[in-house]
């Protein structure tokens, strides 16, 4: 399989596992959503756990991706870790 | 499954696929980002391929626990047009949303990021108070 092909299945299939853990953490539900923000109100704490976990998993990725790969990713020869400038 | 555990797996979910993204594509999975691009006509196979995993999340849901993902909406069709509009405006102002400031952003530590999410965490819990107030 050529590597533009590996690239579509790989974006292809992080979309799907994005969109999956949206819908199993709850937040694809503006009630949820609103619930954390309404912190005078009846909150609902949900959402912290939702971008503890995130975040939790991103940064251990994060600093594999420093000590391992370095300025490349597996399947493209430029990394948006190293470009600063970038607009996320 | 209480709703505190499925809100953290689903969580580690959205980081992995966060990770996929940065390792394999060396690419940064921010929603909004990856969908301005793909409006522009940069990239289109790998972030049109995005978007439609990023689609086809609730349905999966439906696949395996046998129901949709449930979403409550008590706003009307004008204040969500309006609330998508400035959404979509700020998030590009911004240069990044939840996902790509609040998840990527904090995951690296970005000092840019970290007061990103500060403004529209706080922003919003000003928002809702409001909205709070003055419908009651």
């Amino acid at each position: 399989m050529n590597t533009q092909l590996l690239r579509v299945l790989v974006s292809l299939t992080s979309g799907a596992v994005f969109g999956f853990g949206l819908s199993l953490s709850g937040m694809l539900n503006p009630v949820r959503v609103r619930g954390f923000l309404d912190i005078t109100g009846n909150w609902d704490p949900s959402l912290a756990f939702v971008l503890g976990g995130a975040v939790g998993v991103t940064a251990m990725a994060w600093r594999l991706a420093g000590r391992f790969i370095g300025q490349h990713s597996i399947l493209a020869s430029t990394c948006r870790k190293t470009d600063q400038s970038t607009v996320v | 499954m209480s709703v505190y555990w499925s809100a953290l797996v689903g969580g580690m979910l959205i980081g992995v696929s966060a990770s996929m993204l940065l390792l394999m594509n060396g690419r940064i999975a921010g929603i909004s980002g990856i969908l301005a691009r793909l409006v522009q006509g940069a990239e289109i196979s790998t972030n049109a391929a995005f978007v439609v995993g990023l689609l086809s999340g609730p349905l999966l849901f439906l696949l395996v626990f046998g129901q949709w993902p449930s979403i409550t909406i008590i706003s009307s069709l004008p204040v969500i047009a309006v609330g998508g509009f400035l959404v979509g405006f700020g998030t590009r102002m911004g240069s990044g949303c939840t996902s790509g400031h609040g998840v990527f952003g904090l995951a690296r530590l970005s000092q840019r990021s970290i007061v990103a999410v500060a403004t529209f965490v706080s922003c919003a819990i000003i928002a809702v108070f409001l909205m709070r107030t003055f419908r009651s």
